[in-house]
């Protein structure tokens, strides 16, 4: 057994020590996905915070044996659509702007401001599905196989979306480029 | 191995997807391929650009305050008490409400089918058993009348004359051939001393009082 399973018995076990030792461990991934999904930093910290809540509520059904990880990802995920969801309901927009740290060189800050700028475009044309594929594999640095886990869908799915994601943006990177002066 | 098979899994190339195998072959082919060395770095672009998204960098603080808040959660649900908490599943108004009314409303069609809350207020069928009577009655109580008003010629129902015997008749025929309805209709009549046949209407008051007490021996139900 791990020290992430005896971390969850322990936890299930009603040691709150364990669970805080879990939550420390996992909250800035947590976090930074509900980030790059939600873009609004106070809208990430609060669904980061209820993920966990909802993990320890829901805990004595987490299945012995599965990754607490993706468990836990599955259930920030989810909570992250329904906050978009929320959102697109209530036709709110971001509230606000991720504070991204600046470069030193102005020059290179002003081509990295335009390739972010690109990046970003591309990134919001692409399908929830598809983003969060990207997110899982790049980002997060999962394999097909966890990220199916995660998602609940086939390999397959997750390989033919993650390839579909990224000539898309390449496409959309190659058109943007083209067009700048 | 061809370009068009290497372009197909260089993202997977990149992930660190493929076996040691074919990890061996792609990099094979790319030492000999320039086209695929330039497939290669554009998507590994497109790749940095993902990866190196730049995001906000937190403090210790800010994580400290993260892991507080959820702890603090935690404890504060803990310790509300048991019977505080909400149980799994308690109806609330909007589901009692109706669930009420739908009782209700059954129980009073239930009622009001069975004519009355303990059940019918008569037995069944018993209505016809009444009328039945009332019919052989009302034949015995015609046939046996012998004062003389009644014995003289009377109007029947159709405006003609008729004897007693003939009365007898009609009554018989109004309990055999006529519908059980109209039979009804016409002892109703009778009891609100009514005369459809206009044959108590040459009875004096002390005949007409015999007439009824003659009835009701003979009909002892109303």
């Amino acid at each position: 057994m791990g020290g992430e399973d005896r971390l969850v018995e322990r936890a299930l076990a009603g040691d709150e020590g364990a669970f805080e030792e879990l939550v420390r461990t996992y909250q800035a991934p947590i976090y930074y996905l509900a980030l790059r999904f939600v873009r609004d930093e106070q809208a990430a910290a609060d669904l980061a915070q209820t993920a966990f809540l909802k993990a320890f509520q829901g805990l004595q059904n987490f299945r012995r044996g599965a990754m607490f990880k993706t468990w836990l990802y599955r259930i920030a995920i989810n909570l992250c659509k329904n906050h978009l969801r929320d959102r697109a309901r209530k036709g709110l927009e971001t509230s606000a702007e991720i504070d991204l740290p600046s470069h030193s060189n102005p020059l290179k800050e002003l081509i990295a401001h335009e390739d972010q700028r690109i990046m970003l475009q591309a990134w919001e044309q692409l399908p929830e599905r598809q983003r969060l594929t990207v997110t899982l594999k790049i980002q997060e640095g999962m394999k097909y196989r966890e990220i199916a886990g995660v998602l609940g869908c086939s390999v397959g799915t997750v390989k033919a979306n993650f390839h579909h994601a990224c000539k898309k943006m390449k496409e959309i990177l190659q058109e943007g480029r083209d067009e700048m002066p | 191995m061809k370009c068009r098979r290497i372009r197909g899994v260089l993202l997977d190339y990149i992930g660190a997807e493929l076996s040691a195998t074919k990890r061996q072959q792609v990099d094979g082919h790319l030492k000999a391929c320039p086209d695929c060395r330039a497939a290669l770095a554009q998507l590994q672009e497109v790749w940095n650009g993902f990866a190196h998204q730049p995001l906000p960098q937190k403090d210790e603080q800010f994580w400290e305050k993260l892991t507080r808040g959820v702890m603090q959660e935690i404890r504060r649900k803990r310790s509300i008490p048991a019977h505080e908490k909400k149980p799994f599943f308690v109806p609330g108004w909007r589901v009692l409400l109706p669930t009420t009314a739908a009782a209700i409303a059954i129980i009073m069609a239930v009622i009001i089918f069975r004519g009355g809350p303990w059940g019918p207020l008569a037995p069944a069928g018993k209505d016809q058993w009444v009328t039945q009577d009332e019919q052989e009655a009302l034949v015995e109580a015609v046939s046996d009348l012998s004062f003389a008003p009644l014995a003289q010629e009377a109007q029947d129902p159709l405006g003609g004359e008729m004897t007693l015997q003939e009365v007898s008749l009609v009554a018989e025929s109004l309990s055999t051939s006529l519908q059980q309805a109209e039979t009804t209709d016409v002892l109703t009549q009778l009891y609100n001393e009514e005369d459809p046949y206009g044959q108590l209407e040459g009875l004096t008051e002390g005949e007409l009082e015999e007439f009824y007490q003659l009835l009701s021996s003979k009909y002892p139900y109303s």
